[in-house]
């Protein structure tokens, strides 16, 4: 991995680069501030070890420069400086540095708390892996435009909201709002194991052709079923798998693939079935307009403890303002316009 | 306050055991040294109390990498010094900076010496 040593005292600077080989991470040393956002810039560089006293750009101007500016992905950041005590390590903190260690390094130290960045920026590759996967997944479905960031923008929405209400508040925490964020992109993952001739198909489907097309749920399950046997510590995996089965299950057990109903949907099933109906309505598709919010709205409250878990039918209510405001912002016609929208924001 | 002006055990272990390497860090922190304590006697001379105190931090930053933990510690108080907006006794922080300079230039010099004698 690489690593920017940046620090205008050319010793101190050499024996940090040092110690970091040792580790064997590749590093590269900037002596002042403006020559480490420069490089930062390239995007070359996800860990960065900097001094704080510099001229020109000092070690917190440099934090925030590169938590403003610096868009190709996360950069970690310590800060290795003499300035010690407790009102010091706040600011640079404050100013954006993820980690602070008080010079003189002890190398065995340092090698620990580089560690910790690289397991930091590791959870972000995870993000981008996930979205990418959804992605490759939406992609054979191109009609669906900017469904998935629409989607877990709902998802997140009504989340929070519940995480608000006593009832909830046991098992939706800010946690449990941050993974339905983060998997709720993979519901049609399944879609990949659909043929073109049904997946594609502009006209209304035969009910064998249906038939076919429900077996997304059941091909997305699995999948992930297994990857959450292999990785039993990895939540997020458990919670997309319950997603790619149930969200198209129904409150009165109508739905598919299982039939199952009411509490025995799990509940990240259940939020997605309204995010992702709500999405599907407000969408233009080949064989139907775009509904308007306030007819996508009518469906949904007619399917309030039939189709829908009226408790997050409730809750949509409750957020209906913000739900508005995410299809206006996300338009599929954004979708390729190349302004980083793609990317996780969390 | 150590009695060496350099605590060789700690920059070796800094050095990652290298002997070599730590040798050549030496040099160029020496090398650089007279220079830094003539920039820190003018700041003091100009009684620039926001100027002693930057370059008394950077000399700080170099003293504790290489362990001269003696130099530091002057750098250290000088630099408090300087934030507090005045420098007290201006002469005999001179003294001292200097003072410990040669000692640490000296111990250096011997360490290198001896290394070079054994080699």
């Amino acid at each position: 991995m690489r690593v920017l040593v940046v620090d205008d005292d050319e010793v101190s600077a050499e024996l940090l680069k040092h110690a970091l080989e040792q580790f064997g991470y590749d590093v590269t040393i900037a002596f002042d501030g403006c020559e480490a956002f420069r490089l930062v810039r390239t995007g070359e560089f996800r860990m960065v070890v900097t001094d704080w006293e510099m001229p020109e750009m000092n070690g917190l101007e440099l934090c925030r420069h590169i938590r403003e500016k610096a868009a190709s992905g996360y950069v970690y950041i310590i800060l290795l400086t003499s300035n010690s005590g407790t009102q010091n390590i706040v600011q640079g903190l404050e100013a954006g540095a993820d980690d602070y260690i008080v010079k003189p390094f002890e190398p065995e130290e340092l090698s620990l708390r580089l560690r910790v960045g690289q397991r930091v920026l590791t959870l972000e590759s995870r993000d981008l892996i996930i979205f990418s996967l959804a992605k490759l997944a939406d992609s054979r479905d191109p009609q669906t435009g900017a469904h998935l960031e629409r989607m877990r923008e709902y998802c997140r929405i009504l989340a929070k909201h519940l995480a608000t209400l006593p009832r909830f508040s046991e098992v939706v925490d800010g946690d449990y709002v941050q993974l339905i964020y983060l998997t709720s992109p993979l519901h049609d993952i399944g879609k990949v194991g659909i043929p073109d001739q049904v997946l594609l198909k502009p006209g209304k489907l035969t009910t064998e052709e249906f038939e076919i097309m429900k077996q997304h749920t059941v091909i997305g399950g699995e999948t992930l079923d297994a990857a959450a046997a292999a990785h039993p510590e990895a939540r997020f995996l458990k919670m997309a798998r319950d997603i790619a089965w149930t969200h198209h299950e129904r409150f009165d057990g109508s739905g598919y693939p299982k039939g199952i109903q009411g509490y025995d949907i799990p509940l990240s099933g259940r939020i997605v079935a309204v995010a992702d109906v709500y999405d599907a309505l407000t969408s233009s598709r080949v064989y139907k307009p775009a509904y308007s919010h306030e007819t996508a709205k009518d469906i949904i409250l007619e399917g309030r403890g039939t189709h829908f878990d009226p408790e997050i039918v409730d809750a949509f209510l409750a957020t209906e303002a913000q739900f508005v405001e995410v299809a206006e912002q996300l338009d599929s016609s954004d979708l390729f316009s190349g302004d980083g929208s793609l990317l996780p924001s969390s | 306050m150590p009695d060496s002006a350099i605590q060789f055990d700690q920059l070796l272990q800094r050095c990652m055991g290298n002997v070599d390497f730590a040798d050549r860090l030496l040099t160029k922190f020496i090398s650089r040294l007279p220079g830094d304590v003539d920039e820190l006697k003018s700041s003091i001379q100009q009684g620039s109390p926001d100027e002693v105190a930057r370059v008394a931090h950077r000399i700080k930053g170099a003293c504790a990498s290489v362990a001269a933990d003696r130099m530091k510690d002057v750098a250290e108080e000088l630099e408090a010094e300087g934030r507090g907006g005045q420098i007290d006794e201006p002469m005999d922080w001179m003294d001292r900076i200097e003072s410990e300079a040669d000692r640490l230039l000296t111990t250096v010099n011997q360490y290198q010496l001896e290394r070079s004698n054994s080699n």
